[in-house]
This record gives structure tokens, C-alpha cells and sequence, in this order.
């Protein structure tokens, strides 16, 4: 039975790989961490797509060590975000999430992502603009200033985060050669 | 004129409401919880806050607002220190709005840096003969090569974009 449950947690993999495999999740969620502040669970998960590419609730449970509603969540975030797909396996009422290529991901995650960032960019701006035009009423109530400055700077950030997607596409496209 | 302002008051109230739930989506990408982007993003407009400013502020319980402090300090995010006007800790961002931007364009190719070495490394990991033929290397070998094109994408994307000033730069860097 230990056997059995110890051969479940490799999932296919000999102990020496899966051990460069939880080192290739560690450095995910570190790394992660440190430059965007990003959720560590989030990172695991996004690890294991990386590496094994599909992968069912079941799968991810065992590897991870997660709770099956700390994976569900984390699955439906993926999900939502145009990481990775989720469809059915045949014959069974299983779902597989599946992450693609690489190519895939990235023109998968750009659409989304720059549709919502320009919404938000246009909302921001127009935001900025109201704060700007209602400043003699507005200025003395608490929390004005730092409301302003707030809305600028998310509007710059927001502005450069949409214009690397851009740049990662076109540099995606001539490297892949298409 | 007392109308007046409570009209502007509550038009600041609804717009600051807007940003937080703005801030929150945005978290999304990068999963974090509502929760935690909810109080990101009251720091990011208050600047310096205190635990009972954000319970009124989010309506979590202060054993909530207490656990998500924690776990922002220990991302690194945001740093505690004593309020010179109360007995109440005060907590504000690491790195402050303003300086955020050119922050992380710094810190990205420090980012790229490290995956590459640690593609590197995983690369001579790999061609290891005891592992040679091992189940799961040709997984890993193919995410090493993804993970490749990866990095390389993002980094030349970036080198594209210069919206930091060198003295900026340089000051990121001395940190």
C-alpha cells in the first residue's frame, strides 16, 4: 500500500527526475515570489503544466500536496486566464486541463490579457481625467491626493504591462518564425 | 455647500471603490486571492495604513487583515513599522507606488538572469548518465526548451521597452 502511494506521488517519473522536477517548482514559486509577488500556489501549479502539460485534479492533488479545493481553485483561475484549457477525457466523466505549447500559451494569454489591460487602461484614464476636472471640489476630502496619484500610476503600469504584451507578440512571432 | 461636498465625498468613496476592484482583477493574473489584492490596493492609495483603517476599509476581521499583513510582509511587498502618533503599527509598501515601475523593469532582467542560469543548470542536470535515460528526462529536457523561448521572448520584449531613467536604474540597484 506505502509502495503504491509512493509510486502515485512520482507520477510516472524515476525518484532522480522528479526530484529535478520539485527543484523546477521550488524555483517557480521562489522566483515568482520575489519578482511579482505571486501567489506560491498559483506558481506550483503553473510549474506542473509547464512540465508535464496535462494533467488531471487528481494528478495535481497528488503532486502538489494541495487540498482538492485548493486545487479546484487554482484550476479554475488557470482556467479563467487562458493558461491552459480544460476538456474531458473520452469514455470517462474525468476532466484534463491541458497547457499547449508554448507559442499557444503566449497567444492564448496575450488576447485576453490585452483586451482586459486596454479596458482598464481607458477606464483609468477617463478616471484620471473626472479627479482632475472635479480637483477644486474634491482636493480637501482625505484620501484625494493619494487617489490621484494612485490612478496615474496604475494607468502608467497598466499602459507598460499592455505594451510588453505587444512587444512579447511581435518578438514571439519573429522568433518562432511566423 | 455642505451638500456639495458629501456629494464629492461619496463620488471619491465610489471611485476609490472602482480602483480597488480594478486592482483586485489585475491580482488575478497573478493569482492572487481578492482578499490579498483588496488590501494591496487600499496600501497602494493610503500609503501608510493601519490594521483598524483596513478592517473599515475591507470589512475583514482583524484576525484576516492580520494574517493577509503577514503574508505580504513575508512577500517582500510591504514593511511594518511604529507609528510615532498611536500605539497602532503602521504598514506601507516596500517599494512605493511611484518607484514601482522602474523597480521591476530592473528587476526583470536580474529575472531573466537567474533562468537562464537555472536553465543551465537543469540542462547539465539532464546529461547526467545516471539520468540519461530515466523516466520523465525527455519531459524536462522539452521544458528546458520551451522555458528557453520562454525567457528569450520576454527578455528581448523587454530590452524594447525604456521607460526608466538611468539614475532610476541606478538607484534600484544600489538596493
Amino acid at each position: 500500500m506505502r509502495a503504491k502511494i509512493a509510486r502515485d506521488k512520482l507520477k510516472g517519473f524515476d525518484p532522480e527526475i522528479r526530484q529535478i522536477e520539485k527543484d523546477i517548482v521550488t524555483f517557480f514559486k521562489e522566483k515568482g515570489a520575489e519578482f511579482g509577488a505571486k501567489d506560491p500556489m498559483f506558481m506550483t501549479a503553473l510549474a506542473y503544466f509547464y512540465v508535464r502539460e496535462r494533467l488531471t485534479q487528481q494528478d495535481l492533488q497528488d503532486l502538489s500536496g494541495f487540498s482538492a479545493g485548493t486545487v479546484s481553485k487554482v484550476l479554475r483561475q488557470l482556467v479563467e486566464i487562458g493558461v491552459i484549457t480544460k476538456g474531458i477525457i473520452p469514455r470517462t466523466h474525468k476532466h484534463l486541463y491541458t497547457m499547449d505549447q508554448p507559442t499557444v500559451v503566449f497567444s492564448q494569454f496575450f488576447l485576453p490579457a490585452r483586451k482586459v489591460l486596454s479596458k482598464y487602461e481607458d477606464e483609468l484614464k477617463e478616471t484620471k481625467a473626472h479627479l482632475v476636472a472635479h480637483a477644486s471640489e474634491m482636493q480637501r476630502i482625505k484620501g484625494f491626493k493619494g487617489m490621484l496619484a494612485a490612478v496615474t500610476l496604475l494607468q502608467r503600469s497598466v499602459h507598460f504591462v499592455s505594451t510588453l504584451i505587444a512587444k512579447m507578440k511581435e518578438e514571439a512571432e519573429k522568433q518562432m518564425g511566423r | 455647500m455642505r451638500y456639495e461636498r458629501l456629494n464629492a465625498e461619496m463620488e471619491l468613496r465610489a471611485i476609490e471603490k472602482r480602483l480597488v476592484e480594478i486592482i483586485v482583477n489585475l491580482g488575478y493574473f497573478k493569482g492572487r486571492s481578492r482578499r490579498t489584492s483588496e488590501i494591496l490596493a487600499y496600501l497602494y492609495i493610503h500609503n501608510k495604513v493601519t490594521q483598524k483603517m483596513l478592517r473599515k476599509a475591507t470589512g475583514y476581521s482583524l484576525g484576516t487583515v492580520s494574517n493577509t499583513l503577514k503574508e505580504l510582509r513575508q512577500l517582500g511587498l510591504i514593511r511594518e513599522s511604529r507609528n510615532p502618533e498611536g500605539r497602532e503599527r503602521l504598514y506601507e509598501l516596500v517599494v512605493p507606488l511611484s518607484q514601482q515601475l522602474a523597480y521591476y523593469s530592473v528587476a526583470m532582467n536580474q529575472y531573466f538572469h537567474e533562468w537562464n542560469e537555472f536553465l543551465e543548470h537543469l540542462e547539465n542536470e539532464v546529461r547526467k548518465n545516471h539520468v540519461a535515460k530515466k523516466k520523465g528526462v525527455e519531459e524536462i529536457r522539452h521544458f528546458i526548451n520551451k522555458m528557453r523561448v520562454v525567457i528569450s521572448v520576454s527578455a528581448a520584449a523587454m530590452a524594447r521597452l525604456r521607460f526608466t531613467k538611468p539614475e532610476i536604474q541606478q538607484e534600484v540597484a544600489d538596493k
